[in-house]
């Protein structure tokens, strides 16, 4: 088990690395056109060399790398060229509202795509698993952007039921979250759903589950001791893996509801060449992708019976 | 001869489609989509880019009696002739794109499939370090770095999804390669291309046909999204995407405007699946 893990953080950590200098190399290397974003395009030759001289971009490349990735890793983003304020202010704060979002999506997506999977896995080709396999294609085929709007067209346009934004200004308000939720879970369960259904299909065909039937054990009983154990396993890993795609997910329900989250933050700073900023944001995801694999692994062995430690 | 049976051989198991009724109704979206994009000047009411009578609602008449069947836009321009002409934009970037990155990353995995070894572990590497970024998270650095095009957008959507298809030939040519009619290609003193391209690649179609499709939606999903982010196709190209974000500041008023192209690429995207679905179940019963 140490061994395993010790090799996947191994592994975690030189993933790490290797995004860290391509994203570096990617926006810093060119340092004239590095200077011209911070500084804007109608900055004087003057001023870039004097900006360049004051923050210690005459250096070697390869310093320069380790001075910025030594401050990265003591949380000194640097400034924001957009924000005029630190970029570690801003990330935490959006970072917050996100998890807040990502946590009820998961909340609710979990429970009904594992329901929907097992209920649909119990008997394979039943019409409730049609029923069900048709649902989970179709929502799956809505991508985030059209649900967003559908969703907003009939409880914001045509109900006046919802807020058509998240902008959240004034104060906290759960309400607003519902239609980025549900967009997001929306999208989102189909696929989980599936990948349950496919493990509980393959755990019904099994022996032990067979037996279990022919003894004469209630269904009820089969289902949620027997089944439901083992066919959970897998899903468990799809599950972590989703964090990585709720990760997309946020950017485009951010933008289209104005949440004020990470992902509408990754957006802007895109959109304006703030270097720091898409430096930390892009790393804060990556991290976050390569947290949840590293879980999922560790976690997937440690569940499956089939694998034994020595 | 030897040519039409390996043709009929790939083409197999779209034959056997007629088995599965989710996989037909798949088909029936795709191609009708393709019949649109194939005729959209022949059918499309207007010049999509002709500015006639703005926000007009759906089935109103215009000046000359002449019907806009889906409304106009807050430029007045015909919706509906935009879709159609913005099916010619879907259909030609995102299978090309899907395209590009099949190739580099069937190359890529044929070569860290059959060699192993120093070569498998550098592409392997390289793959988890692109899969390790969140896609969109990929899609918007690129694009911000190199700019929105459709040229760039086929470059971004290769470097992200390549790896993924790696992994899928790399896993089978790993399995293949052991097969003995590899190992008589090999004692015939074939070459290691030879073997890669004729003898393995014509094995792996199955799953890379299902995987292709589902693809192919997730690449029409991304230009969708970039479009709607606003990274998309530069203006006044017709593309669904960007026809969303436009309708995005009037849709409090408008929602027909946005409605639209969010029905068409849902429906387009619904096809693929369906279609992928529908081949996946048939490799699965053979």
């Amino acid at each position: 088990m140490i061994k395993l893990i010790s090799r996947r953080l191994g592994m975690m950590l030189l993933t790490m690395l290797a995004v860290s200098i391509i994203l570096f190399l990617a926006l810093e290397l060119n340092i004239d056109a590095l200077v011209i974003k911070v500084l804007g395009p109608y900055s004087s030759e003057e001023q870039r060399q004097i900006w360049l001289e004051a923050n210690g971009y005459n250096r070697s490349v390869i310093e320069r790398y380790i001075s910025w990735s030594t401050n990265f890793i003591m949380g000194d983003f640097g400034d924001s060229i957009r924000f005029r304020m630190p970029v570690a202010d801003i990330l935490w704060e959006r970072l917050g509202n996100t998890l807040i979002l990502a946590g009820a999506t998961f909340g609710i997506m979990i429970p009904l795509s594992i329901l929907i999977g097992v209920l649909s896995g119990m008997k394979e080709g039943s019409f409730l698993d049609r029923i069900l396999s048709l649902i989970c294609i179709i929502t799956t085929s809505i991508p985030e952007f059209a649900s967003a709007v559908f969703l907003s067209s009939i409880f914001v346009f045509s109900l006046h039921l919802l807020p058509g934004t998240s902008s959240m200004l004034m104060g906290f308000d759960p309400v607003q979250l519902i239609l980025p939720v549900m967009v997001l879970v929306g999208y989102g369960f189909g696929y989980v759903a599936r990948m349950t259904r496919a493990s509980m299909a393959e755990v019904m065909s099994t022996h032990y589950i067979r037996t279990a039937i022919l003894k004469g054990l209630p269904y009820r009983k089969v289902i949620l001791r027997h089944a439901l154990r083992n066919a959970l396993i897998a899903p468990f890993t799809i599950i972590m893996l989703q964090v990585n795609w709720l990760l997309s997910g946020v950017i485009v329900v951010e933008f289209a509801f104005a949440y004020k989250g990470f992902g509408a933050l990754l957006l802007e700073a895109s959109l304006n060449n703030d270097v720091y900023l898409i430096e930390a944001c892009a790393m804060v995801a990556v991290f976050a992708a390569v947290l949840t694999q590293l879980i999922a692994d560790i976690g997937y062995s440690y569940l499956n019976p089939r694998i034994r430690f020595n | 001869m030897t040519n039409l049976t390996s043709i009929k051989n790939i083409l197999s198991p779209i034959g056997l489609l007629r088995e599965s009724k989710v996989g037909i109704v798949g088909a029936l979206i795709c191609l009708f989509w393709v019949f649109i994009a194939i005729f959209a000047s022949a059918i499309a009411p207007f010049d999509p880019f002709a500015n006639l009578v703005p926000l007009q609602t759906p089935l109103t008449k215009g000046p000359d009696g002449t019907v806009f069947w889906l409304g106009t836009d807050i430029l007045g321009r015909d919706i509906l002739s935009r879709i159609f002409y913005g099916t010619q934009t879907v259909l030609i970037y995102a299978p090309l794109a899907t395209l590009t990155a099949y190739v580099v990353g069937i190359v890529m995995g044929l070569a860290g499939g059959y060699y192993q070894g120093r070569m498998d572990t550098c592409l392997s590497f390289v793959a988890n370090v692109i899969l390790s970024f969140p896609v969109l998270v990929l899609y918007i650095l690129i694009i911000a770095s190199i700019g929105a095009s459709g040229v760039n957008i086929i470059i971004a959507v290769t470097f992200a999804s390549a790896p993924g298809i790696f992994r899928i030939v790399r896993g089978l040519t790993m399995d293949l390669r052991s097969r003995e009619y590899v190992a008589a290609a090999q004692t015939r003193g074939e070459s290691a291309l030879w073997i890669m391209f004729v003898e393995i690649l014509p094995n792996t179609r199955g799953p890379l046909i299902v995987d292709a499709c589902l693809r192919l939606g997730y690449v029409i999903i991304t230009i969708g999204v970039l479009g709607f982010l606003g990274m998309g196709l530069p203006p006044p190209t017709p593309d669904w995407g960007s026809m969303i974000s436009e309708a995005r500041s009037l849709f409090t008023v408008f929602p027909h405007i946005a409605i639209a192209p969010c029905l068409a690429i849902s429906s387009l995207v619904l096809g693929l699946n369906m279609l992928s679905d529908g081949l996946r179940e048939i490799s699965l019963r053979d």
